[in-house]
């Protein structure tokens, strides 16, 4: 069924992806920096009124892409792939209300987030993902939920995939959609989670949770966090110099 | 219904930030009073169900699928508060980790799928709920809340990108971002989900709270039937209809004044150069590559040319491997 | 000491436990036994303080438990810290980001110092042998990984009392030669056991005491 195949292509992803983040080297740059950046360049390219500061960018992440392993550049090819096609595709009938320039201008701009935020992903764990917006303040009870939503997303995901196989199991042939008793799988999984949820409870108890959730693992800033900090601001003044707001 | 970045304009995308930020605030602030410190494993938990959720496709008449989102059912079991919660950390992790829906447009997203959606839905499954009678009342409720609420957020949506056009462009008026009007994107947003979309959710909804009610009912009766209080509907109100409002003030981008607009502000004086000018409507107006210095041009277009070749290498020469691997 | 008084629980008007009275002194091990479905794990959310029971007294060092004690936060927390409980399924109680975070998240909220944690956590990711996998998310363990990540996260907040329910399950006969060792260390540091199992051999290599329940929720004279 095509839906077990998603399933397990989602779950072989995020545990293939934390087995190899707990191999890796601890992040160079602090994480937040790095998201911080990101989220700038695609801000800064969104409100560009020229394709300059957007080409550099894009050249930039390019080197940047071209620099990384055959499987992450498959990865993040995919992605940008898949998202410029949509894009494209999305635009096309603009040329019907004379906006021509609709065209290459929201392909190039999602060309570059889409790139810009693939890279990141694939050079970040999700722990330093999830970290770094615990550096930048965000409520604990955010930071908490999103690494419980990770870690039951796979649990429950095996859970409802083994629920899949059985219904495979059970029927001779292919299963339609109609015979899945996808009502019936998707109802026990809540059910199931539920009950996850009160055996977490429980365990937050025993643990005499006071509603605080500090990370374990923080990285130390050194001066290559802060020189970092000057391509920030490197980005910022070509920003303005190729829109020639000075 | 995800947004990807670069439809909206920055300044759209932060004005739905501001929106939605109050009602997360909110959100997380009852949801702390209500739920017991320990119970924010119901919100990791809920998160996760609903990005299974969004990733099963529903069975529908005529051999086509649809695709759920499953926020009324989630603020049905949850409560609001706690849904608008999970599904805002469910779309934040699409954003990061998988490249769904955009970072800038995060604001805008949550706004429509995490706020509109749940909110709107479990109001009006509460309103049904009070006005029919039966045994199946609260399926036909839930069913109705779910149409409703989904086609709230997708409305928003069309409007979100509606507006571009009307508000940002240049001054050929080509538009900047998504250059669709108002007359385009509202009846493409909403013939999906008045359709196809609206159904699937109805069906997921129904089938799900069915199962549910069934197989262990005590989990619908645990649930509080939260109110909404009436500040917050109304709050909720206000926000959809500001959102124009307050993107009414941006003006045309600076420097960017049409001949007329630039000789109003001159005192009727325009310069000559402009006044005998060509009008020439480019294919590439203002997001075209003249103007950039030749060094510039030059390098970008190596530095383009030499990493698209050397991405391409690896990714043939790794296909290379892997088939003479499988050889 | 744990002391447990006529002990009756009800859950969706169904008896669990019927008439359960026992004593856990300090410093020794009891094995509890029984089929499937008696009551054990009933019996130990009462005594970890996650359930109340129906009718009868449990107390703890001579102060009573009850939902309204337990709404003092000093008592709580000096609770939570005395009594360490490993669930039977490992899955449940592990909820982090990594097994560091796991072991560092009760001591967070003891209050412990950054340097205290670290400390302590470095200390039993090396004696559960967890070096290979301390930045592992709980997802990605094997049973016997998850098990010894739930252990060393119960063990770093040094509780007086551990409950263990079937810790052998879901462990290889490795796994289960290695438990049975570490826990005849914890028993020689004089810490109070209470656990559930049904394997012979441990009952018979640290037990002080057997308790038997039968399956009308009883336990067995």
């Amino acid at each position: 069924m095509k839906l077990d195949a998603a399933l397990m292509r989602l779950i072989a992803h995020m545990t293939q992806r934390d087995r190899m983040d707990a191999n890796a080297k601890s992040a160079v740059i602090d994480p937040a920096f790095r998201i911080l950046t990101a989220f700038l360049c695609v801000l800064l390219c969104a409100c560009s009124k020229n394709a300059v500061f957007t080409l550099i960018i894009i050249t930039v992440q390019l080197v940047r892409l071209a620099l990384l392993k055959p499987a992450q550049i498959r990865a993040v090819c995919h992605m940008v792939g898949t998202a410029a096609l949509i894009a494209l595709f999305i635009t096309l009938p603009s040329l019907f209300y004379g906006s021509t320039a609709a065209i290459t201008t929201i392909v190039m701009k999602v060309t570059e987030a889409i790139l810009i935020i693939g890279i990141l992903n694939e050079t970040l764990a999700w722990k330093e993902i999830t970290g770094a917006f615990a550096r930048l303040h965000v409520p604990g009870i955010v930071i908490m939920t999103m690494d419980m939503a990770i870690h039951f997303l796979v649990i429950l995901g095996r859970y409802c995939d083994r629920m899949l196989e059985a219904v495979q199991l059970r029927s001779m042939g292919e299963v339609s959609w109609k015979d899945s008793q996808i009502g019936g799988i998707l109802g026990t999984t809540f059910l199931k989670s539920d009950q996850m949820a009160q055996g977490v409870s429980d365990a937050l108890v025993c643990r005499g949770y006071t509603g605080a959730y500090p990370i374990y693992e923080q990285h130390q800033r050194t001066v290559l966090d802060y020189l970092y900090l000057l391509v920030l601001a490197g980005m910022i003044l070509l920003f303005i110099y190729t829109e020639n707001i000075l | 219904m995800h947004i990807p970045d670069n439809y909206l304009s920055p300044e759209t995308c932060t004005v739905m930030a501001a929106a939605a930020l109050p009602v997360l605030a909110i959100s997380i602030y009852k949801v702390k009073k209500e739920l017991p410190v320990e119970k924010v494993s119901v919100l990791g938990v809920g998160a996760a169900f609903s990005f299974l959720v969004m990733m099963f496709n529903i069975p529908l008449p005529g051999g086509t699928t649809g695709h759920a989102v499953g926020g009324t059912l989630i603020a049905m079991l949850l409560g609001p508060y706690a849904a608008c919660i999970s599904i805002t950390v469910t779309l934040i992790l699409q954003a990061f980790l998988f490249g769904d829906g955009g970072i800038l447009s995060l604001g805008a997203n949550i706004f429509n799928i995490a706020i509109v959606l749940p909110f709107t839905g479990y109001f009006v499954y509460q309103l049904c709920c009070k006005f029919l009678r039966g045994e199946k009342r609260e399926w036909i409720a839930g069913g109705i809340g779910s149409y409703i609420g989904i086609n709230a957020a997708a409305f928003c949506a069309g409007v979100e990108f509606g507006i571009q056009p009307l508000l940002f462009h240049d001054a050929a008026g080509n538009a900047l971002y998504c250059p669709y009007p108002l007359s385009v994107s509202i009846p493409a947003m909403m013939l999906g989900h008045l359709t196809i979309l609206g159904i699937a959710e109805v069906v997921f909804t129904i089938a799900m709270y069915a199962f549910i009610q069934s197989s262990a009912p005590q989990m619908l009766i645990r649930t509080e039937k939260t109110k909404s209080p009436i500040a917050l509907r109304l709050l909720l109100a206000a926000l959809i209809c500001a959102v124009p409002i307050g993107l009414l003030a941006e003006g045309t981008a600076w420097g960017e004044w049409s001949k007329e607009e630039l000789q109003s502000f001159q005192h009727g004086i325009l310069p000559a150069g402009m006044q005998q000018g060509m009008t020439w409507q480019a294919f590439l107006p203002e997001y075209s590559m003249s103007g950039m210095p030749a060094w510039l041009s030059y390098i970008l277009s190596a530095a383009i040319g030499a990493s698209l070749c050397v991405i391409v290498f690896i990714l043939l020469s790794s296909h290379g491997k892997k088939a003479h691997h499988e050889a | 000491m744990i002391e447990l008084k006529n002990i009756d629980y009800y859950y969706d008007q169904r008896k669990v436990l019927d008439d359960i009275s026992a004593v856990f002194p300090d410093g020794t091990c009891t094995c509890i036994d029984g089929p499937n479905g008696c009551g054990k794990s009933t019996l130990f959310r009462i005594l970890s303080g996650l359930a109340f029971p129906s009718r009868g007294t449990y107390l703890l060092d001579g102060i009573a438990v009850t939902p309204e004690r337990m709404k003092d936060k000093v008592f709580l927390q000096t609770m939570h810290r005395k009594i360490g409980y490993l669930f039977q399924d490992s899955q449940t109680q592990l909820f982090t980001r990594s097994v560091e975070d796991e072991i560092a998240f009760g001591l967070f909220q003891l209050g412990c110092s950054r340097e205290e944690v670290h400390a302590k956590t470095e200390k039993y990711i090396a004696m559960m042998g967890l070096e290979e996998v301390r930045k592992s998310a709980p997802f990605n363990l094997s049973g016997g990984e998850k098990k010894k990540t739930a252990l060393a996260a119960v063990l770093a907040m040094n509780p007086e009392i551990l409950i263990l329910d079937e810790p052998a399950a879901s462990l290889d006969e490795d796994g289960q030669a290695w438990l049975l060792n570490f826990l005849q260390q914890i028993k020689a540091e004089k810490k109070t056991l209470i656990l559930a199992t049904h394997q012979k051999e441990l009952v018979d290599a640290i037990a002080d005491q057997t308790i038997q329940m039968n399956k009308l929720h009883q336990l067995v004279k």
